[in-house]
């Protein structure tokens, strides 16, 4: 299964009962690939979601694809030796591999030996690909000196309020596969408010949301959002039948400012 | 029977006299609660505050009036605390420096004595910490109830998994070279 063009997050679901109409939703709207983390409390819900949809839908599971990740928390009570976390993961899934997998934040401590067993669940075929989430470019660099094991899949925090141009620019160059959460910025006021984004967006007949979502397409990047609403599902892939011409892309991009909602050193000390 | 009367008051004295003790202990850890968490209100909550790329983060002892026109810019993080201990400034910079502009134009200010070669954190700082920190420095329950763990020292020599002893001025010095940031330390 690809990296399809646009995932779905499960980000701050509380119940399966809340989940699974938005999972049965996305996957209605043309949306094959789902994103969750232990620490969002969600893989026990998306692995029932998930369960039943193919029930219902009539699908095989080669048909999704699901993305999990390792927390901090995993790396440093194991001291990298993460296997069994992930395979507890696949059981709640509900699933006999996981599709991406990422180390959710480049804990300094244990990053190397985590990334070493990464690659081992790969050659082993519990996971498809593997990547790395919330790193800059020195990150991966050091990792690939250190380890020699290539990342298929980087994601992170992106939008117009923060291109990450340099890092984006590097990823790409190595042919990785790069996705954004956050790909709205929770539709900061500063977006909204954007006379850029206005006209683009009345250009199109489209919101700004969904203008920016084109923006991620139209520089090469997998947007992964969060929503609770359905609408917002529908809107949010009602994005395929435009495109954004170069000098567009550039001016959303000059919206930069590097915000970042999540601050790194805070969510992974001496990242 | 006098002896016994005598007795059961005596046991109602030591029965009233403990509890006026843990009732005076309950209120005293909530004022102790309270005084960690004013400590750190220049803690930012980053999901629901926009400040970002400051200036300058000044971080460790609170500087002194003779030292503050050595801080520059016009948007500054104070992360200071009366007898903040190297150690524990390390952990603030660690935590805290993604709040620094990243043009190469912030800078992070230690305040510290360049006597200082404490390894330990104390309550009040490890409030804002990240989980997995915490666990590091086997904080535990120790927030819930300062009253108990006031004077705890959290950190060890062995805190760093790399074995080596190397002063944390030069870890500090090392952290910022690795990320291009910029650090002074302001001795007092």
């Amino acid at each position: 299964m690809q990296i399809p063009p646009i995932i779905f997050g499960t980000f701050q679901y509380g119940s399966l009962d809340e989940l699974y109409p938005m999972v049965r939703s996305a996957y209605e709207n043309g949306i094959a690939g789902f994103d969750t983390s232990p620490s969002y409390n969600t893989e026990e819900f998306l692995g029932s979601a998930l369960s039943k949809l193919c029930s219902s839908a009539g699908i095989q599971r080669d048909r999704l694809l699901i993305q999990d990740k390792v927390d901090g928390w995993q790396m440093e009570e194991s001291k990298g030796r993460i296997a069994n976390y992930v395979k507890h993961s696949i059981a709640k899934l509900q699933s006999k591999y996981i599709d991406v997998l990422f180390i959710h934040w480049p804990f300094p401590e244990y990053l190397a030996e985590t990334w070493q067993a990464f690659a081992e669940l790969k050659k082993a075929g519990w996971v498809k690909k593997i990547g790395l989430s919330n790193v800059r470019h020195r990150h991966v660099e050091n990792l690939l000196k250190e380890t020699g094991v290539m990342p298929d899949v980087i994601q992170i925090e992106r939008h117009p309020l923060r291109i990450c141009k340099e890092d984006v620019e590097y990823f790409k160059k190595k042919g990785f596969i790069v996705e954004a959460y956050s790909p709205v910025c929770r539709m900061d006021e500063r977006l909204v408010e954007s006379e850029v984004l206005n006209k683009i967006a009345h250009k199109y007949n489209k919101t700004i949301g969904q203008v920016i979502l084109r923006w991620h397409i139209d520089t090469g990047v997998v947007p992964v959002f969060m929503t609770k609403k359905e609408s917002r599902v529908a809107e949010n892939v009602n994005i395929f039948d435009f495109s954004l011409p170069i000098e567009e892309v550039e001016k959303i991009s000059s919206l930069d400012i590097n915000y970042k909602i999540f601050v790194e050193s805070v969510c992974c000390p001496g990242i | 029977m006098t002896f016994s009367i005598f007795s059961f008051g005596l046991e109602w004295n030591v029965l009233g006299s403990i509890l006026v003790i843990l009732l005076l202990a309950v209120i005293l850890n909530g004022l102790l609660r309270k005084h960690i968490s004013k400590a750190n209100a220049s803690i930012i909550n980053f999901m629901n505050d926009n400040q970002r790329n400051f200036d300058a983060i000044v971080i460790g002892q609170p500087i002194a009036p003779c030292n503050q026109r050595r801080v520059t810019g016009k948007r500054i993080l104070y992360l200071t605390h009366k007898g903040r201990t190297i150690f524990a400034s390390y952990l603030f910079l660690i935590h805290q420096y993604s709040y620094l502009r990243e043009d190469g134009n912030g800078i992070i200010y230690i305040v510290s004595s360049t006597r200082d070669k404490r390894m330990y954190a104390r309550l009040v700082d490890v409030y804002s910490f990240h989980p997995v920190i915490k666990s590091r420095l086997k904080v535990g329950w120790s927030l819930n109830y300062p009253i108990l763990s006031w004077t705890r020292k959290f950190g060890t020599r062995h805190y760093f998994i790399d074995g080596k002893d190397i002063p944390v001025r030069s870890r500090i010095e090392q952290f910022c070279r690795e990320r291009k940031i910029k650090v002074e330390f302001i001795n007092q």
